[in-house]
């Protein structure tokens, strides 16, 4: 093994954030999925996510039927497409319906809260020894 | 509802650059991460460590999901959602899948750009994926059901 090589392994590298880092896409999410169990079958779905501070939440078109009360889910929300660009956020946790949701949000979605369990950020364009 | 690989779905595919990718874990718990992907013939590469999490969900539940944007068609009112089966496979894929993930992801002129503003970088990325447990590997996904969904939208939200 080189020397080079040696040094590598001593060294560790992490695309890892805090989510207060990725403001400007939590605020307005580009693309945000949840993706839940059904049965034995794993589904996925996409949503309109909201992010304030510590607090996730997600809102579906009343046409899908499912109901995620109390159901485990992953809120994803992420963006770009090139290596240095990939960035997101992922909470896990129980969803809770949301009965008061803004009032521009109330008559269209159906809103849910997550009770986050774990929150992983990521920016890659931030890669840096951790 | 369309095929897989109808024109419609094989088209949306072409625009679309990175897959929201849902797997189950050995304990049942559903799992998301947004992964690279090429097609070749009737089926999706995709890539991925060889024992990151969603390898090792496959290798215990071989079903996904996956949507995809077609972030490329410059529509955002719908999305694609693919279900399908995976396997899961060490290494690099072969050449002809892994010339079109390097054609996709790094040599069109926007990758480019992305990639020479950031070569200071290249180094930690060499080192980020050298520390991959298990090194790389891939999977292959051959597609069994195609729906478009809405994508619920902020115009949507706004109840227009």
């Amino acid at each position: 093994m080189s020397s080079g090589s040696h040094r590598g392994e001593a060294r560790r590298v992490t695309r890892d954030v805090e989510p207060s880092v990725l403001g400007d896409l939590l605020e307005r999410p580009p693309r945000a999925t949840v993706a839940y169990v059904d049965g034995d079958e794993i589904d996925v779905l996409p949503v309109r996510a909201r992010a304030r501070a510590d607090a996730y939440g997600f809102g579906v078109p009343p046409t899908f039927a499912t109901d995620f009360e109390n159901r485990e889910v992953v809120l994803l929300i992420d963006d770009g497409a090139y290596w240095f660009e990939l960035r997101g956020v992922s909470v896990r946790g129980p969803a809770r319906r949301v009965e008061h949701a803004e009032p521009a949000e109330a008559d269209a979605l159906t809103w849910y809260a997550i009770e986050p369990r774990r929150v992983l950020a990521w920016d890659y364009g931030a890669i840096r020894e951790g | 509802m369309p095929s897989p690989f109808d024109p419609e779905a094989r088209a949306f595919l072409r625009q679309s650059m990175v897959a929201q990718v849902a797997t189950r874990s050995a304990n049942g718990r559903p799992f998301v991460t947004p992964l690279w992907f090429v097609t070749d013939g009737e089926a999706l590469f995709i890539a991925t460590g060889a024992e990151s999490w969603t390898s090792r969900n496959v290798s215990r539940h071989p079903e996904m999901a996956l949507l995809l944007s077609g972030e490329r068609s410059g529509r955002t009112d719908r999305v694609l959602r693919l279900r399908g089966t995976a396997t899961c496979h060490r290494g690099m894929p072969p050449w002809r899948v892994l010339l079109r993930i390097v054609r996709k992801y790094y040599l069109s002129p926007r990758a480019l750009t992305v990639e020479l503003r950031s070569i200071r970088k290249w180094p930690l990325r060499t080192l980020y994926h050298g520390q991959a447990k298990g090194g790389p590997g891939h999977l292959r996904v051959v597609p069994t059901m195609a729906v478009f969904l809405p994508r619920a939208s902020a115009s949507q939200a706004r109840g227009r």
